[in-house]
């Protein structure tokens, strides 16, 4: 089956998601338009081809954010502004339905999700994504080069952090991989 | 499916050019060129919402045209994003440094696999 990624949009179907998180299904149902509006998030939906209308099946919601400079090792902080926060960007949300999870549509929304990041950071310069991980979603992240930051606060979310230097050589190796 | 009918008034060359195309792409009814039309200007728009300009290249993959119509350059990219300030513990933000130094860690199988579909 195909599926798309887009912004979401009024005649998306929301209505019937479920993810089994209680805060990730209300957040897409009632405020992921809301907040988009508003400018305080964007948030992309996958949906089945052909399918009208168009039933989310899962999502993930990006926006800028920014890394405190003194986070960040002298050597690439050389030739750099001195901004307190460095730009990066925030991936606050990703979720899968539950009747989708296990065939890898939550890869697909993180592949569309980094190419976002590297296009967005090709016209507006940042160099690290920040994901808020709830604690069984870690291992996960874990998989796709997200490291743990460790010391926060809240133990219901972890920060996780990857390098989209990372990303980019992720295309790179496969590019010539498939070259040779 | 559910289909909705549709009728459009096209000028007599138009109609010849799409009578060729018809023949060119072995399309048997003008309903199903236009749904593989329509496909067509979908994934046009998709790309161009993700910031990509669509071009033709040659087989050295250099490019040899451009794709641009007015209807197409209106579309801008949905790349603006909002701004979330994000609070950082001391413990988090000497832990990023430690994170952000040194050589970077190898792309993992399931990255590459992902950055690949």
């Amino acid at each position: 089956m195909d599926f798309t990624v887009h912004r979401i949009e009024a005649s998306d179907d929301t209505q019937d998601f479920d993810c089994d998180n209680g805060q990730l299904n209300e957040f897409l149902r009632k405020y992921a338009r809301q907040q988009q509006r508003q400018m305080f998030g964007v948030t992309y939906v996958a949906v089945c081809c052909h399918e009208l209308p168009a039933k989310v099946i899962g999502y993930f919601t990006l926006a800028n954010t920014s890394i405190p400079r003194i986070g960040m090792p002298e050597e690439l902080l050389r030739h750099v502004p001195k901004y307190q926060g460095l730009p990066a960007f925030l991936l606050a949300r990703l979720a899968v339905d539950k009747r989708w999870q296990g065939k890898q549509i939550g890869e697909l929304l993180l592949s569309r999700c980094f190419e976002h990041c590297l296009t967005i950071a090709k016209w507006s310069g940042a160099r690290y994504l920040v994901a808020d991980a709830i604690e069984s979603a870690v291992t996960w992240y874990e998989r796709y080069n997200f490291r743990r930051v460790s010391g926060g606060q809240n133990p219901e979310v972890t920060k996780m952090l990857v390098d989209l230097e990372v990303i980019r050589r992720a295309i790179q190796q496969e590019t010539l991989r498939t070259a040779n | 499916m559910k289909t909705v009918k549709f009728q459009a008034d096209l000028a007599s060359a138009d109609d010849a050019v799409l009578t060729t195309l018809m023949q060119t792409l072995e399309v048997r009814s003008k309903a199903d060129f236009l749904a593989k039309a329509l496909a067509l200007m979908n994934w046009a728009v998709k790309e161009k919402k993700r910031g990509h300009r669509i071009v033709t290249i040659d087989e050295t993959g250099e490019v040899i045209r451009e794709l641009v119509t007015p209807e197409l350059e209106r579309i801008a990219p949905e790349f603006n994003l909002p701004s979330i300030s994000t609070i950082w513990t001391v413990e988090e933000v000497k832990s990023i440094r430690e994170l952000a130094s040194g050589e970077q860690p190898k792309p993992t199988q399931h990255l590459i696999r992902a950055m690949n579909r």
